[in-house]
């Protein structure tokens, strides 16, 4: 695994609840920053999958041998 | 109302069409009937799993959510939901791989095989039928009750459960798994469009117009506490959100109708595709209802049912052609859910118990039939559960999620462990099972859980006995162990050092 994206991860558990608790200014065009912040997570998950599929996923071996008497 | 009653019978319309086209198109086989010949395409199968996935919970519960506790829901179940794209390569990669290479077409047919016992599938058919058979009521008292109010009245709850039961066994039964999977891709795109129209419209209500407008009146309302956590009556603690988006996570991805999804993937690059945009499918669909949900404290404030705080602001605010639309993206929600639990458990009745037990060499027209005849069987006993729902079914329906954790230990073993043996998944399964009720009825007391969800202490106790039951008992046979991490599986790393 690519250990900056691990880096990510610990750095949202670490941030969020800066972000989150008990307050919800500063208001970004009406949302609250801790929310900004969690749609952020959702577009970091993304790419955090998309490098998990390129650097991993793709390189498996897809086929399959089919079992005869399955 | 004639813009709505309109625009249901286009739908519904659609739907049948979508029945009677895949029907003319099967080919009359039971790979096909349940699992749509394993060749659904990336765009089919991320609509399919999402549609199946977001019941009418997303879009009338996550509003509620937002009306009563704020914008935790988000953060919660919305970013676990997120996580599901992480969980379709964890389980999904390896059962569509074990789909293939033997034939599968239940999950319980999996289990059977990868542990050599008839009494591990039975383990999670007991399992799938307790929670999700109950679940399936649920929705169409939530398609009732929506309509009911969107109609005021005119449609009565009793009449719309009737109409939502019987469009759903209609395109099932003609098209199976096909018409399913088809249907779901027409109602995501509803779902994901009626989501952002209501998104958008609502802040519209607001003076001057626009989020920020929206969200200083609830602010200035005095509801400042939905926009903080953890929301205004402490629900979205840091336990119960990392328990909550834990389980929305691994909980899902191993329902009946998610689990025989993996099976029906053409290929690795659709399923690939589909984790890929899972997380942003769930965002497009989550930030706007809660916020929605939020906002109608201000719009429509103390409303006695929350449940229909999104029916009630599309009736309130939206021209009636937009509103009709909403609320067949409700309907959309929650058929396609339903639809695929009938087909699910239907498959699992035909191939479990009717193929296993009863006819062992029932062709594949007999397996359809039966297959038909459940879907007409288990439509209309969950349509007598909704019409005359016992007080225990809306409690059973919300353990839906909990019960679930209960396959988690067994089935990551199943996919990671060599050493696990038949008597550790049993005993896993029993234990956390039997655990899990026993919070959820409130046998055991909550306080045990130390303020997490009760999945979470049972889930733990569930895996130590897998691992000590599994050290402790005869493992498998080898032959059938390295069937899997030999062949099925292991197999990638041999291959890719051979290519090296």
């Amino acid at each position: 695994m690519t250990p900056w994206l691990i880096a990510l991860t610990v750095i949202f558990f670490i941030g969020f609840p800066f972000f989150a608790w008990k307050t919800y200014l500063p208001l970004v065009f009406g949302i609250p920053a801790w929310v900004i912040y969690v749609c952020v997570m959702f577009g970091i998950l993304t790419l955090f999958l998309y490098l998990f599929k390129i650097k991993y996923w793709d390189k498996l071996d897809d086929s399959v041998d089919v079992d005869e008497e399955g | 109302m004639t813009a709505l009653l309109f625009a249901l019978a286009i739908y519904v319309l659609a739907l049948g069409t979508i029945g009677i086209v895949s029907n003319r198109k099967s080919k009359k086989t039971s790979a096909d009937f349940f699992v749509a010949s394993r060749g659904l395409g990336s765009f089919v199968m991320l609509m399919t799993m999402f549609a199946t996935t977001m019941s009418a919970f997303s879009l009338l519960g996550v509003p509620q959510s937002g009306y009563l506790d704020g914008m935790g829901m988000l953060a919660g179940i919305g970013f676990g939901d997120a996580f599901i794209g992480f969980w379709i390569f964890l389980f999904g990669y390896r059962i569509w791989k074990a789909g293939r290479a033997n034939g599968f077409i239940t999950p319980t047919e999996f289990y059977r095989h990868r542990f050599n016992s008839d009494f591990v599938g039975i383990c999670y058919m007991v399992n799938a039928f307790i929670f999700v058979f109950p679940f399936i009521g649920i929705q169409t008292i939530g398609g009732g009750n929506a309509l009911a109010v969107a109609t005021n009245g005119l449609i009565t709850k009793e009449m719309a459960m009737i109409i939502t039961v019987a469009v759903i066994i209609v395109y099932t039964i003609l098209g199976g798994i096909k018409a399913s999977a088809w249907a779901d891709t027409m109602q995501s795109c509803i779902m994901v469009v009626s989501c952002l129209v209501v998104f958008v419209l609502s802040a519209t209500y607001f003076k001057d117009g626009g989020f920020a407008s929206a969200t200083n009146q609830v602010i200035a309302a005095g509801n400042e506490s939905l926009l903080t956590l953890p929301g205004p009556k402490g629900l979205w603690n840091w336990k119960y959100m990392v328990s909550y988006a834990l389980m929305g996570g691994m909980s899902a991805p191993l329902w009946p109708q998610v689990f025989s999804r993996y099976y029906m993937n053409k290929n690795s690059a659709s399923m690939k595709k589909m984790a890929l945009l899972w997380p942003l499918m769930c965002l497009v669909l989550f930030l706007p209802m809660v916020l929605v949900g939020v906002w109608g404290t201000v719009i429509m404030p103390g409303v006695s049912n929350p449940d229909q705080i999104l029916p009630l602001i599309v009736t309130k605010l939206f021209p009636p052609f937009v509103g009709a639309f909403i609320i067949v993206g409700i309907f959309a929600a929650l058929m396609s859910t339903a639809a695929s639990q009938l087909v699910a458990l239907s498959t699992m009745v035909s191939r479990d118990i009717y193929l296993k037990y009863i006819d062992k060499n029932a062709d594949d027209r007999k397996q359809i039939l039966v297959g038909r005849i459940s879907i007409i069987v288990i439509g209309c006993a969950t349509l007598i559960l909704g019409l005359k729902p016992p007080a225990i079914i809306s409690t059973m329906a919300s353990w839906v999620f909990t019960g679930n954790m209960t396959l988690v230990p067994m089935t990551l073993a199943a996919l990671y462990w060599k050493g696990t043996t038949k008597a550790g998944a049993i005993a896993s399964s029993i234990v956390t099972f039997v655990l899990n009720v026993g919070f959820l009825s409130g046998l055991i007391p909550k306080t045990l859980a130390f303020g997490f969800m009760t999945w979470v202490p049972s889930l733990l106790v569930g895996t130590i006995v897998l691992i000590v039951v599994s050290k402790l008992t005869k493992p498998l046979d080898s032959t059938l162990v390295d069937t899997y991490f030999n062949r099925i599986w292991k197999d990638e790393k041999n291959r890719l050092a051979l290519r090296k």
